[in-house]
């Protein structure tokens, strides 16, 4: 009998506390961390007063894929960023906001976004714990007001619970609403293609994929730099010579920025057509012919694209072949990051 | 036998006290106070005029000094970093201490500090604008929460003033928006205003001690850069003119009294 009470009670000391979390916990949660790849620089982001919690990710991830977020209640994060396409849009050049309104720039993937200081296409957010407020209140993307939402997030006992339960916060608000969201955002790391396993010795290239790095180291490292792929700079790429959309010029107002762009990662560069800050061009192939000869001359195009890079039918078949190792299958269906 | 009882007994109530306290609250880690005989508090109260008179929003016609009327439907703006001086040196910064002036807000234009050093000061100075670090520095709250329409997403960074209404010409009303912001050399608009120096004020333990401060909306129009209406009526980027239109915002303020 004694024993019998005493294990209750060992029990209890143990586990009294824990006994929902005990409940609730999802198994595939139950490890979360953030994690450097091998191989990555330190990351940027380094969750300082937002630590990795699974009740902080949960509700960043419920947040991520709540059309609550918008005017309508009709478009969440996830509806322009979709896992399968390493969370861009496939087929849409440009952004479907609210009321079907269209956006000027192309969804970009969504990943390895805790080494990035700046984001988006211009760069114009400066952290990624106020990146969710620009698409938020853009007028062609959620047109939500901030009050909106957090009157909308306040309204729901579930959120005001989740909240609670995350951050020690009685009500929703914005800080914390972009805690979560830049947390869930932080945690998605691709880091596991081909080309990965091929850098980590587990998995060996064939001799065409082998071809298709040596030209890309050639041709296209300087900019899409590895490991993220991408050096993070703004370049003009020689797309236009009259700007519709100044870029990064609208951000620092400097005559010099006229037509740069951050230079996007090439990671999952298969899985997410179309491409350019607009969407123009929908395949790789087409990609390789503006490199090789559709250069437009301007004060800002890039010093490297000059004279456009070479690429023989050759140089295409085979950089294809190695982009496609830059696809990261456990990354698009990873679990945890997943609506349902 | 007798020993080993007791001993039972004894893990028993261990275990019981384990199971009891082991529920309590976390976080009850103490917040270091600091004694109340060392730090006082200071209360900032934040007025706007136009031409010495207060602001109404909406319903009242000004004059700016071009003779140019106008009716305001928002004002607001924020000061930061305030110091203490005494003799001109900077004797204590306080922490974290963002203001939001908006008229149309009251409860933000009266905000309280505590933990002030005790003792006597000479002087005040504070920036009119928020400066580049809290610019970079992620999601903020309470006056520095995005709600408060003082912020731009699609650009990061807080809004340094907003001042918004209708000019009245004898012909037509026009719209007029200035958005003063941006932290980026070389077109930022934040400023350190000129420190006043010839302060006297006291932090007692006691008693609160609360500075008003006015701030002469037609300093805007004022000397450093000449502007008017006719001039220009929506400025909302950064850019020459309003890194210049920040140069005559940090020149609208003045100390009131002391209290």
């Amino acid at each position: 009998m004694k024993r019998g009470v005493i294990i209750v009670l060992i029990f209890i000391s143990l586990f009294g506390c824990n006994v929902d979390s005990v409940i609730k916990s999802d198994s595939s949660l139950s490890e979360l961390k953030f994690e450097i790849p091998i191989g990555f620089p330190q990351p940027h982001y380094n969750f300082e007063g937002n630590e990795v919690t699974k009740e902080r990710f949960e509700l960043g991830r419920k947040l991520f894929y709540d059309p609550i977020l918008s005017r309508t209640n009709t478009i969440s994060c996830g509806s322009c960023h979709q896992q399968f396409s390493a969370f861009s849009q496939i087929d849409h050049p440009v952004s479907h906001g609210v009321d079907d309104l269209l956006g000027t720039r192309n969804s970009p993937v969504l990943f390895n976004l805790a080494w990035h200081k700046e984001f988006m296409w211009d760069g114009g957010v400066n952290h990624i714990e106020v990146q969710p407020f620009a698409p938020i209140e853009n007028p062609v993307e959620m047109d939500e007001t901030l009050l909106g939402v957090i009157q909308k997030l306040n309204a729901s006992n579930e959120y005001k619970k989740m909240f609670k339960v995350a951050y020690n916060v009685d009500s929703a608000s914005t800080k914390y609403m972009a805690l979560a969201i830049s947390q869930f955002m932080a945690m998605l790391v691709s880091a596991n293609s081909k080309y990965d396993k091929f850098i980590r010795n587990e998995e060996t290239f064939t001799a065409e994929e082998n071809e298709g790095y040596q030209i890309f180291q050639q041709k296209c490292a300087t900019c899409h730099k590895p490991p993220l792929f991408t050096d993070l700079s703004y370049r003009n790429n020689g797309l236009d010579n009259t700007f519709l959309d100044e870029g990064r010029k609208m951000i620092t107002q400097n005559e010099s920025d006229l037509g740069k762009f951050k230079v996007p990662t090439l990671r999952n560069v298969a899985l997410s057509y179309p491409y350019m800050h607009d969407g123009r061009l929908n395949t790789l192939d087409q990609v390789f012919e503006h490199y090789d000869s559709g250069i437009k001359q301007s004060s800002t195009l890039d010093p490297i694209l000059q004279n456009g890079i070479t690429l023989s039918a050759n140089d295409k078949a085979k950089l294809k072949i190695f982009l496609n190792t830059l696809t990261d299958n456990t990354f698009t269906k990873d679990r945890r990051f997943s609506e349902f | 036998m007798l020993f080993n009882k007791i001993k039972i007994q004894l893990f028993f109530f261990i275990l019981l006290f384990a199971a009891i306290s082991g529920c309590k609250e976390k976080n009850t880690e103490a917040i270091p106070s600091t004694p109340k005989s060392e730090t006082g508090s200071i209360t900032f109260n934040l007025n706007a005029l136009i031409d010495g008179e207060d602001l109404e929003l909406e319903s009242k016609v000004f004059l700016n000094p071009l003779d140019e009327s106008f009716l305001v439907k928002k004002f607001a703006f924020y000061i930061s970093d305030i110091k203490l001086l005494k003799d001109d040196q900077i004797v204590y910064t306080i922490p974290d201490s963002y203001i939001l002036y908006d008229k149309s807000k009251p409860n933000f234009n009266n905000v309280k500090f505590s933990n002030i050093p005790l003792g006597s000061y000479t002087g005040l100075e504070f920036t009119f604008g928020i400066d580049s670090v809290r610019n970079y520095s992620g999601a903020g709250e309470g006056a520095l929460d995005p709600i408060n329409g003082m912020y731009w997403t699609w650009n990061t960074g807080f809004i340094n003033l907003k001042f918004e209404g209708e000019w009245i010409s004898p012909d037509t009303n026009t719209t007029f928006i200035y958005h003063l912001g941006g932290f980026r050399q070389p077109y930022y608009s934040y400023r350190i205003v000129e420190p006043a120096n010839n302060l006297s004020f006291s932090i007692g333990n006691n008693n609160n001690t609360t500075i008003y401060i006015d701030a002469e909306i037609n300093k805007f129009f004022g000397d450093v850069q000449p502007m008017s209406f006719s001039q220009n009526q929506v400025i909302m980027d950064p850019s020459s003119l309003s890194a210049k239109l920040s140069n005559n915002c940090a020149r609208m303020f003045k100390i009131n009294r002391i209290e």
